[in-house]
C-alpha cells in the first residue's frame, strides 16, 4: 500500500504581510552583512593592500608563532613563580 | 530561505574557512576589480576584506580573550563569522547584562555584489539568530549590542536593532529578538522565499 506524499506547498500556510514581504526583501539585498567599527581610512587602505601582498598562510604562521613565544614566555614565568613557592615552603619544613 | 549551520568555538573547519575567504577574495579581486585596490574601495566587498583581516590578523589574541560563532551553509562552506563578548549595558539606569557583537563578516561571496556560484544569502540573519536562540538555550535573555557603519544600518534596523545614540551603536530589546525569531519562523512557513 503506498503513502500518500504531504504537499509540501501546502501545508507551508503562512501569508506574509506586504510589509514583511518588503523587509524579507530589503534583508535578503541587504544580507552582505558587516557589523563593527571599521578602521580609518588610511588604515583600511594599508589592510586592503596588505591583504593582496602577503601570503596568508605564511602570514598567519609568522603570527601564531609570534603569539605561542608570548605564551611559552607566560609559562615560563608561571613555572618559575611555581617554582618559588614551592621553595618557599620547603624552607618552612 | 537557505538554512546555515551554527557552529559555536573555534574549529578546524573555520580556520580552513577563513584560509578559502582569503584565496576567494583574492580571485574576486583579480577577476572584477583588475587587482586594483582604488577600484574595489568603498565597497561592502572591499570593506568585508577589511574587516575579515583585522580578524585573522588578531585571531589568538580574540580565541584567547572572546568569543567566537560562526554560520556554514549548505555547500559546508563558512558563511559567516561573529566575534563576541558578555557586557553590560544601563538600560534606564539599570546595568543590565548584554552581548556585544564586536564584528561580522560574510564570506567575501556573500559580500562582492556580483553572482558568484558560491553565494547563499541569509548568512548575517543566521548568525544572529543564532546568537539569540543560543542564549536562549541556556535561559538567557539578553540584549545583543553592535556597532554599524552608516551604509550596514538599515540591514540591522530590518533585524529589529534600533540606534541609541546616533553614533551607530544599535541594540535588539529581548521582545526585538523575540519579534525577530517569530518572524523567521513566518518566513520559513511561507513559501514566499523558497
Amino acid at each position: 500500500m503506498s503513502q500518500e506524499s504531504p504537499n509540501t506547498k501546502e501545508s507551508k500556510a503562512y501569508q506574509p504581510t506586504p510589509e514583511q514581504l518588503a523587509r524579507w526583501k530589503r534583508l535578503d539585498e541587504n544580507d552582505g552583512a558587516i557589523a563593527g567599527r571599521m578602521p580609518p581610512e588610511e588604515e583600511q587602505v594599508r589592510i586592503f593592500k596588505e591583504f593582496l601582498e602577503t601570503d596568508y598562510v605564511t602570514d598567519q604562521l609568522e603570527r601564531v608563532r609570534a603569539h605561542k613565544e608570548k605564551l611559552l614566555n607566560k609559562l615560563k614565568s608561571a613555572e618559575e613563580y611555581e617554582q618559588f613557592l614551592l621553595e618557599k615552603i620547603e624552607e618552612r619544613k | 530561505m537557505n538554512e546555515f549551520s551554527f557552529v559555536t568555538g573555534m574549529t578546524r573547519e573555520i580556520r580552513e574557512g577563513l584560509a578559502l575567504w582569503n584565496e576567494k577574495a583574492r580571485e574576486y579581486v583579480e577577476t572584477y576589480y583588475q587587482r586594483n585596490e582604488e577600484s574595489a574601495r568603498g565597497t561592502r566587498f572591499y570593506r568585508g576584506v577589511v574587516k575579515t583581516r583585522t580578524i585573522t590578523n588578531n585571531l589568538s589574541e580574540i580565541e584567547e580573550e572572546k568569543i567566537i560563532r560562526s554560520v556554514f551553509d549548505d555547500q559546508n562552506l563558512l558563511a559567516s563569522i561573529a566575534v563576541i563578548q558578555d557586557t553590560s549595558i544601563f538600560v534606564e539606569e539599570e546595568l543590565v547584562d548584554c552581548i556585544e557583537i564586536e564584528s561580522i563578516v560574510n564570506s567575501p561571496w556573500n559580500l562582492i555584489k556580483y553572482p558568484v556560484p558560491e553565494k547563499r544569502k541569509g548568512a548575517g540573519t543566521a548568525i544572529v539568530e543564532g546568537i539569540i536562540k543560543e542564549n536562549r538555550g541556556k535561559g538567557l535573555s539578553r540584549i545583543l549590542k553592535l556597532f554599524a557603519i552608516p551604509e550596514e544600518k538599515i540591514f540591522y534596523s530590518d533585524l529589529g536593532f534600533t540606534e541609541t545614540d546616533g553614533s551607530g551603536e544599535m541594540i535588539l530589546s529581548e521582545s526585538g529578538a523575540a519579534m525577530l525569531l517569530s518572524n523567521l519562523d513566518q518566513k520559513r512557513e511561507s513559501d514566499t522565499f523558497d
